[in-house]
């Protein structure tokens, strides 16, 4: 098998997208479904994905792809994110959900878990009430209950030592 | 800090965070403080999030007089008056002396320093909270790490802790801040006490444990009536009597899930009645053991191979590493646990 060989992927609108097959490696979804069957000559349908966020996801795995860990880049759950991962991640909200939609389709552990912190950083260090404003959540607690599981967690708790 | 918190919420949002995998993974990356928080936004995120904050018990972390002073913190308004009362009282007494340093009871460090000071009466009342929320969130934990036995005599009950992974039990730190003498007396009689059954009933029960689970299920009508009864509130529950190295033997038989078990280098005086045999038959509840740290005792290994479930017989090739902290000795064995792949042990084989 070439490494120069192209695959060629359709976004959800039926955009056409060629991408080399190392790019398209980096998604496990992908790799497996080559690997199984082989590269056809056609296009692989991503009706999942649209063709801006496809776009995104190309130019995530565009830049690591001579990454030797990245697999296990993020495996430091405490790890700062780079500075290109955080410019990548600056987009709005449904952008970035839709991001991660994508990475979990595709399974491109990387993206997802540079996904899931940056919606991890968005929760940090704000109460109930602003998290729910920042994600549009309806409270469904009645008082009591809020009182409860307030009451029940609460042992967690205070800064760390 | 990415700047997506400015945009305005997407309809996306809810259909990317009601994924219970996404929120989970979310979750993982969230240190308690944040997840308590996240435990209180919906239904939905407490049902998923729950069993992340409670995933992790490491008591090094958060210290559990900071813990209890919380706990107690959210019940201040119900304890304020009780102090105030108190303070009142006192500064009656004083009068004498001017009385210029009153009570500051708005001021929340001067309140949590007050209640501090008042917690060994409030204990009572402490434990039953600790004793409700393992019961109802202790099937989260995982990860337990303790050296407050409070925390592992509440934890060992039947169907607190079911679902450990790693127990790691450090050195032990004397549950109350302050104790009188007659209550350490009462600890040391019943010390005693314990030590004397455990090994008058090992020598007879050792390879079945009957005579423990025996022990267990009293212990647990005991603790259940404790819970519910409200006549009971201010008295100390009779398991809190219970011997402290029978707690974790209980513990460890109660969590066939165990994958590393770390009993911490000082907990000698758990162990002086306590034969080979009983220690084997317990690890033989233990399929899954991987690592077993046991610094605080020189168990005979041969003993122990053989009378463990998960050791193969027979000519097994399998490699298995036994090392001492102290000179750090490489043995290899002729049989195995199946799983275990590190077991350290005090001084030398």
């Amino acid at each position: 098998m070439s490494a120069h060989s192209q695959i060629l992927l359709t976004s959800s609108e039926g955009t056409e997208f060629l991408i080399d097959r190392d790019i398209a490696d980096k998604s496990m979804l992908l790799k497996c479904m080559l690997e199984d069957i082989g590269e056809i000559g056609q296009a692989v349908p991503l009706p999942n994905v649209s063709g801006p966020i496809l776009t995104k996801v190309i130019e995530y795995c565009t830049h690591h792809r001579d990454d030797p860990n990245f697999l296990s880049a993020n495996d430091d759950v405490t790890a700062d994110i780079d500075e290109w991962d955080l410019e990548y991640c600056k987009v709005d909200q449904g952008t970035l959900y839709e991001l991660i939609l994508a990475a979990n389709y595709l399974d491109i552990k990387p993206l997802m878990d540079l996904t899931c912190k940056t919606v991890a950083n968005m929760i940090k260090a704000k109460s109930p009430e602003e998290i729910r404003k920042t994600f549009n959540i309806t409270n469904d607690f009645t008082p009591e209950e809020e009182d409860q599981v307030r009451r029940e967690n609460g042992k967690d708790w205070v800064d760390e030592h | 800090m990415t700047d997506t918190t400015s945009s305005t919420p997407s309809p996306y949002a809810n259909q990317a965070l009601l994924i219970v995998e996404l929120l989970e993974r979310i979750g993982s990356h969230l240190t308690p403080p944040d997840l308590l928080a996240c435990v209180q936004v919906s239904h939905h995120w407490n049902s998923v999030l729950v069993p992340c904050l409670w995933h992790t018990i490491d008591d090094r972390l958060y210290s559990w007089s900071d813990i209890i002073t919380v706990h107690i913190n959210n019940n201040a308004s119900r304890l304020s008056h009780i102090i105030k009362a108190e303070q009142v009282a006192k500064q009656a007494g004083n009068n004498s002396n001017g009385g210029t340093d009153g009570p500051l009871i708005d001021d929340a460090e001067a309140l949590r320093q007050r209640v501090i000071e008042a917690w060994p009466s409030r204990r009572a009342e402490t434990l039953r909270w600790i004793y409700s929320v393992f019961k109802k969130y202790g099937r989260h934990i995982r990860i337990l790490r303790v050296s407050w036995p409070i925390v592992i005599r509440v934890a060992g009950i039947a169907g607190h802790c079911t679902h450990l992974r790693v127990l790691t039990i450090d050195p032990i730190i004397r549950d109350t801040p302050t104790r009188n003498v007659e209550e350490i007396r009462a600890r040391q009689i019943q010390n005693e006490h314990d030590r004397m059954v455990w090994t008058e009933d090992h020598t007879e029960h050792a390879a079945d444990c009957l005579w423990l689970w025996r022990r267990a299920d009293v212990e647990e009508e005991e603790a259940r009536q404790w819970s519910k009864n409200p006549h009971l509130m201010d008295e100390y529950p009779a398991w809190l009597y219970w011997g402290f190295a029978r707690r974790i033997w209980i513990l460890v038989l109660r969590c066939s899930t165990i994958e590393h078990l770390c009993l911490g280098k000082r907990l000698r005086t758990i162990t002086p009645s306590v034969s080979p045999e009983f220690v084997c038959a317990i690890l033989a509840n233990l399929p899954r053991l991987k690592t077993l740290d046991n610094r605080f005792a020189a168990i005979d290994l041969q003993m122990l191979l053989e009378c463990t479930s998960t050791t193969r017989s027979g000519n097994c090739s399998t490699k298995l590493f036994y090392h001492s902290d102290i000179l750090m000795v490489r043995l290899r064995l002729d049989k195995d646990f199946s799983h275990l792949t590190s077991l350290a042990i005090r001084g030398f084989v």
